[in-house]
């Protein structure tokens, strides 16, 4: 009697935590199981088969789709994180005034993405964009190779929107490094970038490869600044993903999932190889 | 020493110059009548901006579509995790764990895969999920479940729940008294938080509603992708302009509400 009624009363407790399980595991973890599941059923038979990822592999248009984003995204974060670590560099050792009049710039920067973003750069770069027409008034050819409408033509898009997300995260980090450590190792004969190398760059390492996983897993899932300047055509992940589900001709679901699963692995991956490079770092006793 | 500042100050410099030369050209192409030499035509113009004002119903319509599809999933979304943080303070401390494991999924399942896994789901199946403002609203509610959860979590910490439930049980006020008229009052600030960064990320998004909604929704997003897609001209660049205030002004709010928090935190542990 005595444990039922205590059965009861954790029951009890636990009612007012239905409304957020509902919708948790309703419009979360079911969907996500479904997706999953969907993306190992063959199409045609309704069995389990590994025919959408060999579709996906296999497939021109797909493969394309995975090579590009990953190279747009490896190569934007990377761009990123070292601009990023400089500039938060920069903000840490001018000390606490920059921080207060850089910040806001950082706000508005970030709050300008999707299409402000695309519109600027279309502005700017487009065909018809400022900095061709003043290019091409001068005499310089220097912007004669480069089309926005590329895949590696929007890579500054990213990369752009990128870095204030990167600065904000990384500043934290910078915290962890002591002012004192500075002098100390400067008295002791240490150069500015010996102590950067040495000191300063490990203690900061854990927040760094955490940023490093929160910047890849943005960029790979961008999907408004693309879908204007590239269309709806863009060999990209997010985009390929969305079209295999929208109003178009060629609806294909279960190639979606499967894309979609592909896409999840490859930020899991990134998250995954940070966190053990945390580890990493950790034990080599620099963690403060 | 003195060089390495030097060193600092230009790369700050040129970063600002980076960062601020998209949002001034679409700003002052916004106050044009056209952009096709160097020199902006007519500049400075205000003939779009009286337009946007006063001549453009459907834009601010759009607007408070926006504004509408956005507030009902954070209140949605705010009175599960309250609802949640309850059962946790007052019964099971243990629960947290599993609700931020859950709470933080969003983060990897963006937007784009999770409006799609749903849409797998339960899109033409004939249940009451079926329906795309029910699928709409609750992939908002889910989509911003990391900053509700955040924002809720600090405070609640911030205020040391705890202390207090444990004071007004000894003073004799009961666990729901004490939750609703005590502690919930005491977490405005976070609950402002969370709602003003939620706001900011579906004021922003295209993705989920143009996939869940195809083309039912008008929301300022899709406004702005319609604009962009008939004609590109100064038009365009005011709308973008104020869709980037609204969003900015709510940024800020939130900035300096959080601020706030983390200096009455400041003031407490002292």
């Amino acid at each position: 009697m005595h444990f039922l009624k205590k059965k009861l009363k954790s029951v009890l407790y636990l009612a007012p935590t239905i409304p957020f399980f509902i919708l948790a595991i309703g419009f979360l973890i079911l969907p996500f199981i479904s997706m999953v599941r969907s993306s190992f059923t063959d199409p045609s038979s309704g069995a389990f088969s590994f025919v959408n990822y060999q579709t996906c592999f296999t497939k021109g248009a797909y493969v394309a789709s995975i090579k590009n984003s990953l190279q747009v995204s490896c190569i934007a974060t990377a761009v990123v994180m070292v601009a990023s670590f400089f500039i938060a560099l920069a903000v840490f050792s001018t000390g606490i005034t920059t921080k207060k009049w850089f910040m806001p710039i950082m706000n508005i920067s970030q709050n300008f993405a999707g299409f402000p973003l695309a519109f600027a750069f279309i502005l700017m770069l487009g065909k018809q964009g400022f900095f061709r027409l003043l290019f091409n008034k001068l005499g310089s050819s220097l912007l004669d190779n480069y089309s926005l409408y590329s895949y590696e033509g929007i890579i500054p898009l990213y990369i752009w929107f990128g870095i204030p997300l990167c600065v904000l995260l990384l500043l934290p980090g910078f915290d962890a490094v002591h002012r004192e450590w500075k002098e100390a190792s400067t008295l002791l004969g240490c150069s500015s970038a010996g102590f950067w190398t040495r000191i300063g760059i490990p203690n900061v390492m854990p927040t760094i490869l955490g940023t490093l996983s929160v910047v890849f897993a943005d960029s790979i899932t961008t999907y408004t600044t693309v879908y204007i300047i590239i269309s709806s055509n863009a060999a990209l992940l997010p985009i390929k993903i969305g079209t295999m589900f929208g109003g178009d001709l060629k609806a294909r679901p279960e190639v979606g999932c499967a894309l979609s699963v592909i896409m999840i692995m490859m930020i899991l991956i990134v998250m995954v190889l940070c966190n053990i490079g945390k580890r990493i770092s950790a034990k080599r006793g620099v963690s403060v | 020493m003195k060089q390495n500042k030097v060193g600092h100050y230009i790369v700050l410099g040129v970063t600002v110059v980076v960062m601020i030369v998209p949002v001034l050209f679409t700003l002052i192409y916004g106050f044009s009548n056209g952009w096709l030499d160097i020199l902006p035509s007519d500049f400075p113009s205000f003939t779009y901006w009286k337009e946007l004002f006063f001549d453009s119903p459907l834009f601010w319509q759009n607007v408070l579509r926006s504004i509408y599809l956005c507030v009902i999933p954070i209140i949605i979304s705010l009175v599960c995790m309250i609802l949640v943080m309850y059962t946790i303070v007052m019964h099971m401390p243990k629960l947290d764990g599993l609700i931020q494991t859950i709470s933080m999924i969003p983060y990897t399942l963006r937007g784009v895969v999770l409006a799609i896994s749903v849409l797998t789901l339960y899109a033409g199946k004939g249940t009451i999920f079926s329906d795309r403002t029910i699928m709409l609203f609750s992939v908002y509610s889910v989509i911003i479940l990391p900053f509700v959860y955040r924002g809720l979590r600090n405070n609640l910490y911030a205020i040391n729940a705890k202390q207090i439930v444990e004071a007004a049980e000894l003073l004799g006020a009961s666990g729901i008294y004490t939750f609703f008229r005590i502690i919930v009052p005491n977490m405005l600030t976070g609950i402002a938080v969370a709602a003003l960064l939620s706001f900011g990320l579906l004021f922003t998004d295209f993705p989920i509603v143009k996939l869940i909604g195809g083309n039912r929704y008008e929301t300022a997003q899709t406004f702005l992708w319609n604009q962009q897609r008939s004609g590109f001209g100064p038009k365009t660049s005011t709308y973008i302009i104020m869709v980037f205030l609204i969003i900015f002004t709510i940024a800020t709010a939130s900035y300096r509400l959080q601020h706030k928090v983390e200096k009455q935190d400041a003031e407490k542990t002292k």
